[in-house]
């Protein structure tokens, strides 16, 4: 950086700080002059990667090819596991359905293993989605990727360093409120915090694997890859939305550390998978087992009292009471059901149409989700739940980090809104473009 | 009495494990008073002598645009540690060396640590160690600290950077200057300060002068403004000279609103670059 003494000999109107910055960087370069004499090895290679990665035009296509790659690797990969895991409870289920004891026999078959045991067929594309994702972490790309984002979202105004946390909510969308602090400026944080939830969380790959391997089992990779793209744009956009109109402040310019590329150990990423699914796991056991077995007691259990058909339980009456306002959408109680009770998290959308659907006596959920909403409500569907509010977790966390019940009520109300407009314009839209 | 140590530097750059491989054990974390920002401190004996270690915030300058750079710019000014210890990237020798030179002009007793050496080597990259340290004025010690490399090394070259009166109050003189405070302590006093009397060496500290001179422009600048601040001892009291002149010339808001001579301040902002 040779540039200070011509910019000192602009007159006025210089920033002095900039100055004096060019003043160090110049003096700087000087004594690297002196007593730095550059080798030859892995920086020039990592140098090399980074002006194609890095690249102003270039770079986002690799980053939508990557990101693309890995959904399909997921697919592929886990599709032979999950059918592992399918046949395994489909046969511990042949067994429990023949318990003596009727009630106990629907409990562990519907709702134990027609419950849990079906989120747990799901373990296998989340474990290698960490997988893929520890791996670009490992190898420093993900840190590129923030890089590349960062560019695009500053040119549009945004705070550059709010998509490090926006990363984070790959994973869990926790964890990417909680690294909102890191982003300067109230407003900014604020933003980050509200826009974080339309990430595409973990716990939302279950819905979107079961749905797109029902209805476009030959793209499912390609349908996941789109969703979690929409998931990226819904959250630029909404921040731009938010900027321009609740908050309006200055952006700084984002530092960020470039690591070294480096091929990341196979034991390294395995550890990260394991840690990360690991959590899943325990969630499954616990949280999701408890809630297994409410779901499938009110599932049977209506006004009439204990044992009584699905159609007449308590679950069908909430799915009865909200299913006019998602008919536009063309969702049936049944999955109005699963959504309402996916506001406490998103795994248990698919294990409540598991319940729900098993304990109505479908053997065959494919055939039976594929027969009761067309192709089009069932992309509504995905998109509804990838912008609907993830978790109770989630609003917790908003209502601790913001402080304010304004903010997190807003927060959970805008979700739902955005959510129902976007399912409503894909219903629209793709209605008129078959019909 | 113990020597205080802060040590800082970039995000990244390896000053956990300098700090861990320091103290050991011999550490206790906390939140700076009123931040959201962590606090580690710790301890360690090298010859005998006693260290306090304080570890920074890792920043890439000391504006104070965030709360981490608040931190640590504050804790340096109001503390005054007896030696300043700047980890730095030795990978990335170009953006590393912009806070030493920060480092630089507030005057401190600084230490420069060229960690990561192994990246260095391993490229095969060349670094003259020695000129850099002519050119810098710094003691200069090359680690890897995640082979708990360079450790005693480090530990010699802080001792011999602590001032000589902490060297002289060492050799038995009584440590009769109580009165002392850190930031935060009085709600009252929570500001930017350097203050001989409240300092902790009870005495004024001896600058030492600056290795890294800017231009000519740039250093007449100073001077004018170093003169004008002549006739505000108390100011002069506050902050090393050099750092006050050159934060007036970069018009830093904290600094230019102590200054309540409204006379005084329209001379120091006719000079500009």
């Amino acid at each position: 950086m040779k540039v200070s003494s011509e910019i000192l000999d602009v007159e006025e109107g210089v920033d002095p700080q900039i100055v004096l910055a060019n003043e160090r960087y110049s003096i700087i370069g000087e004594i690297l002059c002196d007593v730095y004499e550059p080798g030859h090895a892995k920086w020039r290679w990592s140098d090399s990667l980074d002006k194609v990665f890095l690249n102003r035009y270039l770079g986002l296509p690799i980053f939508l090819v990557i990101i693309w790659s890995m959904f399909n690797f997921t697919f592929q990969a886990s599709a032979v596991f999950m059918a592992i895991i399918e046949a395994i409870f489909e046969w511990i289920g042949s067994y429990t359905s023949q318990i003596p004891i009727p009630w106990l026999a629907s409990l562990l078959t519907d709702g134990v293993i027609g419950g849990v045991g079906f989120i747990l067929v799901f373990v296998p594309p989340i474990m290698f989605m960490y997988f893929a994702i520890s791996v670009l972490e490992d190898s420093g790309y993900l840190t590129r990727a923030a890089f590349v984002m960062d560019r695009i979202m500053v040119r549009m105004g945004l705070q550059g360093r709010s998509f490090i946390p926006l990363l984070l909510g790959f994973g869990c969308t926790v964890p990417a409120i909680m690294a909102a602090r890191t982003v300067d400026g109230e407003s900014n944080r604020l933003t980050t915090i509200l826009v974080s939830p339309l990430m595409s969380c973990a716990a939302r790959l279950p819905v979107y694997v079961l749905i797109a391997g029902v209805f476009f089992p030959d793209i499912a990779g390609t349908i996941v890859f789109m969703l979690y793209i929409l998931g990226i744009v819904m959250a630029v956009s909404m921040a731009l939305v938010f900027k321009r109109t609740i908050f309006k402040e200055e952006s700084t310019p984002l530092l960020m550390e470039l690591p070294m590329y480096q091929v990341p150990t196979f034991h390294g990423s395995i550890i990260h998978m394991w840690e990360r699914s690991s959590i899943f796991l325990k969630k499954a056991g616990t949280y999701l087992l408890a809630g297994a077995i409410i779901l499938w007691f009110i599932s049977n259990t209506g006004p009439g009292g204990f044992g009584v058909p699905v159609e007449e339980s308590f679950v069908s009456i909430l799915g009865h009471f909200f299913e006019p306002i998602f008919a536009p959408l063309g969702f049936n109680w049944q999955i109005v059901a699963a959504l309402i009770f996916g506001l406490l998290a998103k795994e248990v959308v698919v294990e409540a149409i598991g319940i729900i659907y098993a304990v109505q006596g479908e053997a065959a959920l494919a055939g039976a989700l594929a027969a009761s909403i067309t192709p089009i409500s069932a992309i509504a569907l995905m998109v509804f739940v990838l912008l609907y509010t993830p978790c109770i977790a989630v609003i917790g966390t908003i209502r601790k980090e913001t402080g304010s019940n304004k903010w997190t009520v807003f927060s959970v109300a805008y979700q739902i809104v955005l959510a129902y407009v976007a399912a409503l314009v894909i219903v629209v839209v793709g209605g008129l473009l078959i019909g | 009495m113990k020597i205080s140590v802060a040590l800082i530097g970039n995000p990244n750059v390896g000053k956990s494990v300098i700090f861990n491989n320091l103290t050991g054990l011999k550490q206790h974390t906390g939140n700076w008073p009123g931040k959201t920002v962590e606090m580690k401190e710790g301890n360690f004996t090298y010859k005998d002598q006693e260290f306090e270690i304080i570890d920074l915030p890792g920043v890439y300058s000391l504006s104070a645009r965030s709360e981490d750079e608040e931190v640590a710019r504050d804790y340096l000014i109001d503390n005054r540690p007896d030696v300043v210890v700047d980890i730095l990237n030795a990978s990335q020798l170009e953006r590393n060396l912009y806070l030493a030179l920060l480092l630089i002009e507030l005057q401190v007793n600084l230490v420069i640590v060229l960690n990561m050496y192994d990246v260095v080597e391993g490229r095969g990259d060349k670094i003259d160690i020695e000129r850099l340290s002519e050119r810098l004025g710094v003691p200069i010690v090359v680690t890897t600290a995640t082979k708990k490399e360079g450790m005693d090394e480090l530990k010699e070259a802080i001792l011999r950077a602590a001032p000589n009166h902490v060297a002289a109050k060492l050799a038995g003189a009584a440590d009769t200057t109580e009165e002392q405070h850190k930031p935060g302590e009085d709600p009252k006093r929570n500001h930017l300060h350097y203050h001989p009397k409240l300092h902790h060496h009870g005495q004024y500290e001896r600058l030492r002068p600056p290795a890294i001179k800017y231009s000519n422009r740039i250093e007449k600048r100073l001077k004018q403004i170093v003169m004008i601040l002549d006739s505000e001892p108390e100011l002069m009291e506050r902050f090393p000279p050099r750092y006050l002149a050159l934060r007036i010339l970069e018009r830093d808001p904290d600094i230019l609103s102590l200054i309540e001579n409204q006379e005084l301040k329209d001379a120091l902002l006719e000079v500009t670059l």
